[in-house]
């Protein structure tokens, strides 16, 4: 008796569990659904879940009919470039922060921790002001550099907790073998940390491809905007004509990100399971 | 060359020199930028600016607009963190449980924190029109509302449907979160109680409370710092609108900015978001040390 209360208690659970990840994934269900409707089917009442003879139109005037195509080659441009920058950035000062003393290193790391609380708001006026006074408004070049301010703080915090965990031992008998300081940090630091870099890229990626506010100010051409503002000035003009269109789009600005935590996640387990150097 | 890089000391500071410069100019440089202009009275194309010193400060606790915005983002800043919070905690402790295909729960629990804000709006926009959304539907559908709502478009709803969309966007954190911390109570701990004949209630209030708790209070400091300083989400879902129900004050600092070109009125609401941050802050940072030395006693 007391078996079968319990069983029916698991069954209530399970159907509970499933309905609610369900309900919280109906949405993009819906978007998926939708960017492969026929035009009418959109717009049919009763909504239809599922269409019944899909099509790719939508996709295909997605990237006809909008400038879709440049302002997702701009979003992969700020992406890549941003992310390459601030890792070598915060790499160099991670390195140097977790291995030596110099003068004022105490302050420049206590530094670097409170840029990480300054809130974005409080920097996009003067931001704005400086990449004007440098014509770098309206500028790709101008968003690259406002984002790796925005994901250096970020990026520095992870792979300095990375560079503290990686023993000394290795580089330091590399030495005593003859190699340089800096020899040692390219040729046995660098391999070790690079499980830690792909995480930390994430990081920049993820901030690089989600950021709006910034990118609205700094951006006005519509050549040069980035998927977040241009997706959200397509949503202006194509709420009225045409919504089959509009969820194709967040398919497609949702890809790369499912696509690029695939790809990361793998090469990370690799990463752990290569360097067995961690202490 | 070779001789000055094999030196450790000056290879320190070659390799410190690129982030002091970024963060000397991009982020040092500006704060004291920003705090000039608050003092100043200045367009946002203006070449020269009269010094106002606090006029800017003096005028703000008179000032409707601010005060909306404030009354607004706390509205907002607090049912967010809430509903995050308690909705994100009851799920991870749902996941937390034994059954068949808690792996896969877990990874789909997450989707919507992964995706970007952009098309989180462009979904619920979709779901919420009044024309062809599949809410006004359902709504119909049981009789609760014969005519389609503007949803976005109503002084009363904007706000609750703004929040709703961040809530479903963000609260994954909070199960990531918390379901790390009850990954760390160890199995045999729930073995041994249940031998010594505890009730689910008391390995609820002995073992799971203390264990999510130290959790739980810093991820709600965590979320109220961000969600006050939100502004996608809310930006592109209603640009503030219906009649200024959803500006919060990041919104109206760029309105003010951008559109009104005032930037010494919106460097002035900066500096004040910024202190009031500070005061969130300084919480969390307090809160971690006490954290960190009852771990260390």
């Amino acid at each position: 008796m007391k078996n079968i209360s319990k069983k029916i208690k698991n069954n209530i659970f399970n159907v509970i569990i499933w309905l609610i990840v369900f309900l919280v994934n109906f949405p993009l269900i819906w978007m998926l659904s939708s960017s492969f409707k026929q035009r009418d089917e959109v717009y049919a009442y009763p909504p239809i879940i599922f269409s019944k003879d899909p099509t790719i139109s939508n996709f295909i005037e997605l990237f006809r009919l909008t400038n879709f195509e440049r302002y997702f080659v701009n979003s992969i441009i700020v992406a890549v470039c941003t992310t390459l920058i601030t890792i070598l950035i915060a790499t160099l000062a991670a390195y140097s922060l977790s291995r030596f003393k110099i003068k004022g290193s105490r302050i420049i790391s206590k530094l670097y921790i409170i840029i990480y609380l300054v809130p974005r708001v409080v920097l996009l006026i003067p931001i704005f002001l400086i990449m004007k006074n440098f014509n770098l408004t309206d500028n790709l070049f101008g968003v690259v550099i406002t984002y790796t301010v925005l994901a250096f703080p970020y990026c520095y915090l992870m792979l300095r907790s990375y560079m503290g965990s990686i023993s000394k031992s290795m580089e330091e008998s590399a030495m005593v073998e003859g190699a340089t300081r800096f020899g040692a940090f390219i040729r046995v630091v660098l391999p070790v940390a690079i499980p830690g870099i792909i995480a930390t890229s994430i990081f920049a990626v993820i901030i690089c491809w989600n950021e709006f506010l910034f990118a609205l100010v700094l951006l006005t051409s519509d050549t040069n905007k980035t998927l977040t503002i241009g997706v959200s000035s397509l949503l202006d003009q194509y709420a009225v004509r045409s919504w089959g269109v509009l969820m194709a789009a967040g398919v497609v600005v949702t890809i790369p990100m499912i696509i690029y935590f695939i790809i990361v996640q793998r090469r990370m387990v690799i990463g752990l399971t290569a360097g067995a150097i961690k202490e | 060359m070779i001789r000055v890089i094999n030196s450790d000391r000056n290879l320190a500071k070659i390799f410190l020199i690129p982030s002091l410069l970024l963060i000397l100019i991009f982020n040092i440089y500006p704060i004291f930028y920003v705090i000039v202009i608050s003092l100043q009275d200045r367009g946002l194309f203006d070449q020269t600016a009269n010094f106002v010193a606090f006029k800017n400060y003096i005028t703000i606790f008179k000032d409707s607009a601010f005060l909306n915005a404030l009354k607004n983002s706390f509205i907002w800043t607090f049912s967010t963190t809430f509903f995050e919070l308690v909705i994100g905690t009851i799920i991870a402790l749902l996941l937390n449980r034994n059954f068949k295909g808690r792996g896969i729960a877990r990874g789909l629990v997450l989707v919507p924190y992964v995706i970007p804000a952009i098309v989180s709006t462009l979904i619920w926009k979709y779901m919420f029109n009044d024309l062809v959304g599949l809410i006004n539907y359902v709504l119909k559908i049981l009789n609760i509302s014969q005519n389609p709502i503007t949803f976005l478009a109503s002084p009363k709803l904007a706000m609750p449907v703004v929040i709703l969309v961040n809530v479903w966007h963000y609260f994954p954190f909070v199960v990531i979160s918390i379901l790390a911390a009850l990954q760390s109570i160890k199995a045999d701990l729930f073995d041994a109680a249940q031998v010594d004949g505890a009730s689910n209630f008391q390995i609820f209030r002995y073992i799971i409370i203390p264990t999510i708790a130290p959790v739980f209070i810093m991820v709600a400091l965590l979320r109220t710092i961000f969600n006050f300083q939100k502004f996608d989400i809310i930006y592109m879902l209603t640009q503030g609108g219906p009649l200024n129900k959803t500006t919060t004050l990041p919104i109206l600092i760029y309105n003010q900015a951008f559109i009104a070109y005032d930037i010494s009125k919106a460097s002035s609401y900066a500096i004040v978001i910024a202190l009031i941050l500070i005061l969130m802050s300084s919480l969390y940072m307090k809160y971690f040390d006490n954290a960190e030395r009852r771990v260390e006693e």
